[in-house]
């Protein structure tokens, strides 16, 4: 664990590597809509993390344990 | 760690899991209602901008089982959902289920049960130390392959050979056992004291046998398990003991393991004798060069292959045949591993059976097989909605799989419990031949074997339908009106399955007849002699209180006369053994005036026994020629033989044999052998065996031959067996402490001499039985199946001006063209296969044609029927119905 093996596993530009990022840098848990709307956001619409890919990734970050999915509502 | 971690994760996840799908759910709605209200903010109406929202998100419930679908064990889930999903679509369907996993079951089952026995008799090893040094020592002679030895020759070769760690000898001997209970006869072996450490086992108390006990004099016995527990109520201080046995004081050594037994492929032995107890006397036995009936056994020294053993062996046996007149015809010695000795017999029988039950699992399979077929056919709109779904190639086949494996798992679990039923009916029912029965039965590779077979069952049927089901096209499935049918291939390869069950099924119908007429010819040979209404039983005077020369025949003479006076009983007389026993008697002899080489006194050989007289009559024997043997026919009187029609035959062929002289290599005084005069010719009669021409044998009078233990035959007015009291009482009068044993008719005698091909042909007729019927269900199952897929078709025939008669020719005609087929297959199949089979054929050829077109008709007639069944069904339908069925 740790960011050693983060490195090696991400490359950037992939949907995990932006929402981790995205995380990274707001506290408090984030709404799936939230995070790809901030995404695009940031970037100013050139990057957008499609619907279909923003939940895999999601469930990919929370099976490895580098986000952590929270029951909110 | 990394993944240790990730597992903790995933199983947190399965526990939770319905939590999740909500959860997941309530975010992905959340996100269509951010993007409706973004759409909203464009501009377009609230239903456009929901419609829009969605067509960007996607498929939802695409993307929720793949959410899921990464947190899962994505095997074992899909694994417990096919299970749930094959056990319910079973629970379903009990008909089906019932039929296919019953159908199973019986496969399995008997599979199970015949190897069993297979796995006892040939694959477990003996239970001996070492035992694939073991080997057997025979005497081999021009005459005969395999022989017993005498003892001197024996010593003579273990005192000599070099290529044995150990040798030991045994013989068989009937002790009777007094002052334990009633008197009783055991059967007890003598042996050298070397045979046990040289089989690696120690008796459970007291001690083995000790070289000291190997000299004249040494009485020591060592006891069985169960004759220990039966008749010395398990006493733990039995050694060192003294029992009496024949008559005489023996000092109880010590009790063998429960599970040792020996020799391995007879009845079990009650107790061992020290070879001392034969070793005294004038003329012991164990001096004797020219009686033969010691079995010898080796351990081979660790480097020393059996066919180096022979061969080393036959130096020593040259020097000895050189040496003593006695052993001028011992040739050379056998050697053979004992493993093979015991399996000997056996062997092919087994197999014939593994095959034959083997073929009915095959059977079994296809009948299932196509019930899944056409089953298969009938899910197609379910497998077609299925893969609409989503659902990939892959996993419908595999879903199938599963469902056929559990199938077979079913009829494996009630096949095990089929077969430990019928393993025990097989050892009940099997005959003395089949040695080294399974004990317990059951053990780790029996299992092993029946899980392994289910499995490969449930993969062999399954396979085909699955891969059928896949390969269904889709939109054909799904249009309504689209009846059953799989198409050509389906129905091709449905009766291809037939095709191969009836082949197989005829040929399993040809075996067992043959076997069968085999069988029965056997019963009905006529042995030479008048086995009805005939009491027999053995009884054997003790040496030392019967001296042979002055006391065995009177005893003898005034039990016989006693029988004689009892009301009911029109002969009695005496034989030393019965004809077609175990026993096998050989002598040499010589004929007066005919020269013999200098080498052999007694160059030519005959079987022998002693007979009382009266005993021809009794028998229902016919003398041809002169007379039968009388009362005055004694030791000191002139000597006398009566000679068979064969030994006439062969050795004064075109002369009268009456008066002639001559003297066989037998004696039982000082004066040696003797020369005595052929004073009666007797009628053949199969004294060796029921499937062979009687050889030479010649008959000595009791009187002049006497022998301690005989076997007398009662010949009764009416039934035999109400003579048994008085045999006992008038026995008992005469001698109390003489036990009465092998009480029983001649004709039940005879029955257990053809048990043996009894047995196997009963075993076989079971086999094809089994075999015929679960054909007729399958061919009734498919001819069923194709009668209602062309329901339509015969109903718009007969619609058309069809006759009753048309349909059925129809229907019928096509399942006997399979049937046909398969028929001609199985008969080239099974003249070929028969012809392994002809050692145990007796009277009948392997292509016996009768029995071929016997068996051929059987299934012809049971096919038809069942064929007509269904074709009757389909031309009773309405017209009308059929052609609105769909």
């Amino acid at each position: 664990m740790g960011n050693d093996a983060k490195k090696t596993e991400l490359s950037p530009g992939t949907p995990e590597t932006l929402i981790l990022k995205t995380i990274e840098r707001n506290a408090g848990p984030m709404r799936g809509y939230v995070i790809a709307r901030y995404i695009k956001q940031i970037s100013n619409d050139a990057l957008q993390v499609e619907d279909g890919s923003l939940y895999p990734a999601l469930q990919r970050l929370a099976i490895k344990g580098w986000g952590k999915a929270e029951g909110a509502i | 760690m990394d993944k240790l971690s990730q597992l903790w994760r995933r199983l947190l996840f399965y526990l939770r899991r319905n939590r999740f799908d909500r959860e997941l759910e309530e975010e992905m709605r959340f996100h269509l209602e951010m993007k409706a209200e973004e759409n909203l903010a464009t501009g377009t109406s609230p239903e456009e901008a929901r419609y829009a929202a969605q067509r960007q998100f996607g498929n939802q419930t695409l993307l929720r089982e793949v959410s899921r679908d990464m947190w899962s064990f994505r095997f074992l889930e899909t694994l417990a959902q096919d299970l749930r999903y094959g056990l319910w679509m079973m629970i379903k369907n009990p008909g089906f289920t019932v039929v296919a996993v019953l159908t199973l079951a019986l496969g399995i089952g008997a599979n199970t049960a015949i190897f069993t026995v297979v796995n006892a008799v040939l694959l477990q090893p003996l239970p001996f130390h070492e035992p694939e040094r073991l080997v057997r020592v025979w005497r081999s002679s021009a005459e005969e392959d395999r022989t017993a030895l005498s003892f001197p020759d024996f010593a003579d070769l273990r005192a000599q050979q070099t290529v044995f760690e150990r040798m030991a000898a045994w013989r068989s001997s009937d002790c009777t056992l007094t002052g334990q209970g009633d008197p009783v006869n055991l059967s007890g072996l003598v042996v050298t004291a070397e045979l046990f450490p040289l089989l690696g086992v120690t008796p459970q108390l007291g001690r083995g046998f000790t070289p000291e006990d190997d000299q004249a004099g040494a009485r020591a016995v060592i006891l069985s398990n169960s004759l220990w527990q039966n008749r010395f109520n398990s006493d733990p201080n039995v050694a060192g003991k003294t029992v009496t046995i024949n008559s005489q004081s023996y000092n109880v050594a010590g009790v063998m393991p429960a599970e040792f037994k020996f020799p391995i492929q007879n009845d079990p032995v009650d107790l061992w004798v020290s070879l001392g107890a034969v070793a005294e006397g004038r003329e012991p036995l164990i001096a004797q060069r020219g009686h033969l009936s010691f079995s010898v056994i080796g351990r081979l020294k660790p480097n020393v292959t059996a066919p180096q053993a022979e061969a080393a062996l036959r130096v020593i046996v040259d020097n000895l045949a050189r040496q003593h007149t006695e052993s001028s015809d011992f040739l050379s010695a056998r050697v053979l591993p004992f493993h093979q000795e015991v399996v000997r017999d056996v062997r092919l029988g087994l197999m014939l059976m593994f095959g034959a039950v083997g073929c009915v699992l095959l059977i079994a399979c296809a009948n299932v097989a196509n019930l899944l077929l056409q089953r298969a056919t009938t899910r197609r709109k379910e497998i077609a909605i299925r893969a609409a779904l989503g659902a990939g190639r892959w996993r419908i086949f595999r879903q199938l799989l599963t469902e056929s494996l559990l199938l077979a798992l079913g009829g494996g679990v009630i096949g095990w419990l089929l077969a430990m039923w019928l393993t025990k009916l097989l050892i009940s029912l099997a005959p003395r031949g089949l040695s080294r029965t399974p004990e317990s039965g059951m053990d780790a590779r029996v299992l092993g074997f029946a899980v392994l077979v289910s499995l490969a069952t449930g993969v062999i049927f399954g396979l085909a339908p699955a891969l059928q089901a896949v390969k269904t096209d889709l939109n054909e499935a799904l249009k309504d009106g689209a009846k059953g049918g799989g198409g050509a291939r389906s129905n091709r390869f449905s009766n291809a399955l037939i095709v191969v069950e009836v082949a197989l099924t005829l040929m399993l119908l040809v075996c067992s007849g043959l076997l069968l007429n085999s069988f029965l010819r056997l019963q009905r040979v006529d042995p030479g002699f008048d086995s009805h209404n005939v009491l027999t039983f053995r009884i054997e005077p003790p040496a030392n209180r019967y001296s042979q020369q002055t006391q065995v025949a009177p005893f003898y003479q005034q039990l016989i006369s006693r029988l004689e006076a009892a009301p009911g009983v029109k002969s009695v007389s005496a034989i030393s053994h019965l004809p077609l026993s175990s026993y096998r008697g050989r002598t040499g002899f010589s004929i007066e005036g005919i020269a013999t080489p200098p080498d052999n006194p007694v160059p030519y050989s005959t079987d022998f026994r002693s007979a009382a007289p009266g005993y021809f009559k009794t028998m229902g024997m016919q003398l041809v020629k002169g007379r039968d043997f009388t009362p005055r026919d004694e030791l000191r009187s002139t000597q006398v033989a009566i000679i068979n029609e064969a030994l006439a035959r062969r050795y004064f062929p075109n002369q009268d044999p009456l008066g002639k002289r001559v003297r066989p290599g037998i004696g039982i005084d000082e004066r040696g052998w003797l020369m005595r005069e052929i004073v009666g010719v007797v009628s053949d009669s199969k004294h060796v065996s029921l499937r062979e021409e009687p050889p030479p044998h010649i008959y000595l009078p009791h009187g002049q031959f006497p022998r301690h233990g005989m076997t007398l035959v009662v010949r009764a007015a009416n039934d035999p067996k109400a003579l048994i009291g008085v045999v006992q009482k008038e026995a008992h009068a005469l001698d109390s402490e003489l036990p009465v044993f092998n009480i029983r008719t001649l004709d039940q005698y005879m029955s257990s001499s053809v048990a043996e091909p009894k047995f196997s042909a009963l075993l076989l007729g079971l086999f094809a039985a089994l075999a015929l019927i679960l054909s007729c269900i399958g061919l009734y199952g498919v001819m069923s199946y194709v009668v209602a897929q062309r329901t339509r078709e015969l109903g718009i025939r007969m619609a058309l001006g069809a006759q009753t008669r048309d349909v059925l020719k129809l229907v019928v005609r096509q399942g006997m063209g399979l049937t046909l087929l398969g028929a001609a297959i199985g008969v080239a199949g099974a003249v070929a296969l028969t012809r392994m089979m002809k050692s145990w054929l007796f009277g009948v050829s392997p292509t016996d044609p009768l029995t071929f077109a016997v068996a051929a008709l059987l299934l012809t007639i049971v096919a038809l029927l069942s064929c007509w069944i269904p074709a009757r069904r389909a031309a009773k339908v309405d017209p009308m119905t059929s052609l609105r069925f769909e």
